[in-house]
């Protein structure tokens, strides 16, 4: 039985290994129709019942392919959660602009942060999940590494948009919670001082390999009972694959210093005949406020990979050993 | 609208006492720099317009960093409330200096931080005192409520000292504080023409409370100083300890909706143009 824990003020109670629906978009390989149903009834059987999507994932697929899932599993005690902030239009036989996501639907991406998109948003994401409720909402992608000089720009347009959207949402029970969905804590602090969020897929940045959101971010979410689901424990797959050659790091090659310390990472946790894929999954649930972790996932192997790591024995002797080496955070609840 | 009291910090600056040491776990979250662009992040997403920055630190250092900042912000931070050490003997010359710049529009000295509550009442600080009310600036009151006393008798002596109490003289109301409070804020409304800033209330208050939790201290301050005389502020960041700036406004905006909307708009930003002499006309 998986384990479970409560997401901050949400009281949304989530499996601590949730689906991430990247794959399901088609995100790095093309899932086929029958590899998507089959890893998304492997996951229900094995007792997860949280799953993370987006409009964005495959411009639509992942939340099509969802949709599917949660008609044949007819169980009201689901939690989904997908994001507002990327919109989708028919391309018409222009390029879509798909980048990272392969073989997608016919529709092409566009920012919309305003109070009617977000409204037009959700909406459609009904649409295309096929049901008449969400349960957590976030504004995705309101970060330096997705709106670059226009952050700021943007910031305010979503607070004064997507943001009063959502509260009324909320406010008409027809969300649960609201949140942002994001690559950086400094944005997600942000928003969790401009707002009344009840929690925030932080996407890598509460991993293995860094954990600077320990410093103000995270002491701010237990403060005020922000709940966290920890999206990209893997870090782009650096923490699956190890400090091999052409390992992938925040969607992107590794450089050459997160290799080298990712390497150091590695070889004590073989010392303690721990893999490393089990320590970067199960270290972000030792903080009070990650309820969930939610790696991608593209096939029954991976899931049931993922499976097998989240319950590998690790003792508390490899967590003391990487704070001693000065791979991890002195601060960082290990226990 | 006009936010009357939030600050700034950039840590690295290294001379706040209070924070940026990592010693006061309670602190941890705000412990990180807040610039010009994270204060406009939130002030336009909520229809703010302008704003007074006041000091974090006894340093005159930081003076002149906020009054930068301001003169750097393009005109979002139209005034700054800075710090001078009131009882040296070159104060005076210090606050003519500082106060050639037209951004400066008020001093507060941080009298919640020293232990003698009436340290405001010695004679030294006298000239000081003198120098604030010929230079036309005003004089914050950053008061708890054992202090309140000494700043009625400060405000007896100095009837022409535009004077204003930070924070609604920071009841503690997570403790449900109520006297000596309300007397002395209601004697200080009734006696004196010092004017009350509505803040800081949801840091004294319990973690996650709601506007109802705060009405009857708002409540009490509005009728003692009247909606002419009750002046909007923020305190951020020290209010994200305990909730968002969105959050705050959304319930001070709750808390005076009894008024009426020339009133409410007073308290939104008419009060603190007139209070701190802004270069503005709508608020």
């Amino acid at each position: 039985m998986l384990e479970r824990k409560t997401l901050g003020r949400s009281k949304l109670d989530l499996p601590v290994l949730g689906f991430g629906g990247t794959g399901l978009g088609n995100m790095y390989v093309a899932m086929s129709e029958r590899s998507a149903i089959d890893t998304l009834l492997a996951a229900y059987a094995a007792g997860i019942n949280y799953f993370d999507t987006a409009p964005l994932y495959g411009h639509g697929l992942s939340e099509r392919r969802l949709g599917c899932g949660l008609r044949l599993f007819a169980d009201s005690s689901i939690v989904v959660s997908t994001k507002v902030g990327w919109r989708l239009r028919p391309a018409f036989g222009k390029p879509t602009g798909a980048e990272l996501f392969r073989d997608i639907t016919d529709f092409a991406r566009f920012n919309d942060y305003s109070y009617d998109g977000a409204m037009r948003s959700f909406e459609d994401s009904l649409n295309r999940l096929g049901t008449d409720r969400i349960d957590i909402l976030l504004i995705h992608d309101v970060d330096h590494r997705n709106q670059g000089d226009r952050y700021p720009e943007v910031f305010r347009q979503a607070m004064a948009g997507t943001y009063k959207a959502m509260l009324s949402l909320r406010e008409q029970h027809v969300v649960k919670a609201i949140g942002c969905g994001l690559n950086e804590w400094q944005a997600c602090q942000a928003f969790a001082e401009a707002g009344d969020f009840d929690c925030f897929l932080l996407a890598g940045r509460y991993t293995l390999l860094e954990q600077e959101s320990l410093r103000s971010f995270l002491p701010l979410c237990s403060q005020r009972g922000i709940g966290i689901i920890l999206g990209g424990p893997y870090n782009s797959g650096i923490l699956a694959s190890g400090a091999v050659k052409n390992a992938w790091f925040n969607y992107a090659p590794a450089p050459a210093e997160v290799l080298a310390r990712v390497g150091a990472i590695e070889k004590i946790c073989s010392a303690h005949g721990v893999p490393l894929k089990a320590a970067a999954l199960q270290f972000p649930l030792h903080h009070p406020c990650v309820a969930s972790v939610v790696p991608g996932v593209s096939s029954v192997a991976e899931l049931d990979e993922n499976l097998r790591m989240l319950n590998t024995p690790i003792a508390a002797s490899l967590w003391r050993d990487l704070k001693s080496a000065g791979l991890m955070d002195a601060q960082a609840p290990t226990s | 609208m006009i936010d009357a009291h939030h600050h700034l910090w950039q840590l690295a600056r290294a001379d706040y006492g209070w924070i940026g040491h990592r010693t006061d776990p309670a602190l941890a979250p705000i412990e990180r720099d807040y610039l010009v662009e994270d204060f406009r992040g939130v002030a336009e997403a909520n229809g703010v317009s302008g704003s007074i920055a006041v000091q974090a630190a006894q340093t005159i250092a930081e003076t002149r960093w906020l009054l930068q900042q301001a003169r750097n912000s393009g005109g979002l931070i139209k005034g700054v409330v800075g710090w001078i050490d009131m009882a040296a003997a070159d104060a005076s010359e210090m606050l003519r200096d500082l106060a050639r710049d037209p951004l400066l529009r008020g001093i507060r000295p941080m009298l919640q931080e020293i232990p003698d509550t009436e340290w405001i009442l010695q004679p030294n600080i006298g000239p000081a005192l003198r120098a604030i009310m010929e230079l036309d600036l005003s004089f914050d009151l950053l008061v708890r409520p054992p202090h309140l006393k000494a700043a009625l008798t400060l405000l007896g002596r100095h009837p022409e000292l535009r004077a204003i109490v930070d924070h609604g003289g920071k009841p503690q109301i997570a403790q449900g504080m109520w006297q000596p409070w309300a007397d002395n804020m209601r004697l200080l409304a009734y006696e004196t023409p010092v004017y009350c800033k509505l803040s800081g209330l949801v840091t004294e208050a319990r973690a996650g409370c709601k506007a109802a939790e705060l009405r009857r201290y708002a409540e009490h301050l509005i009728e003692s100083f009247g909606a002419e005389r009750v002046v909007w502020g923020s305190d951020w960041p020290v209010m994200l300890l305990n909730g968002d700036y969105h959050g705050w406004l959304a319930a001070a905006q709750e808390l005076i909706s009894g008024q009426s909307a020339e009133q409410q708009s007073a308290i939104m930003g008419g009060n603190a143009i007139r209070f701190y002499r802004l270069p503005v006309t709508e608020p």
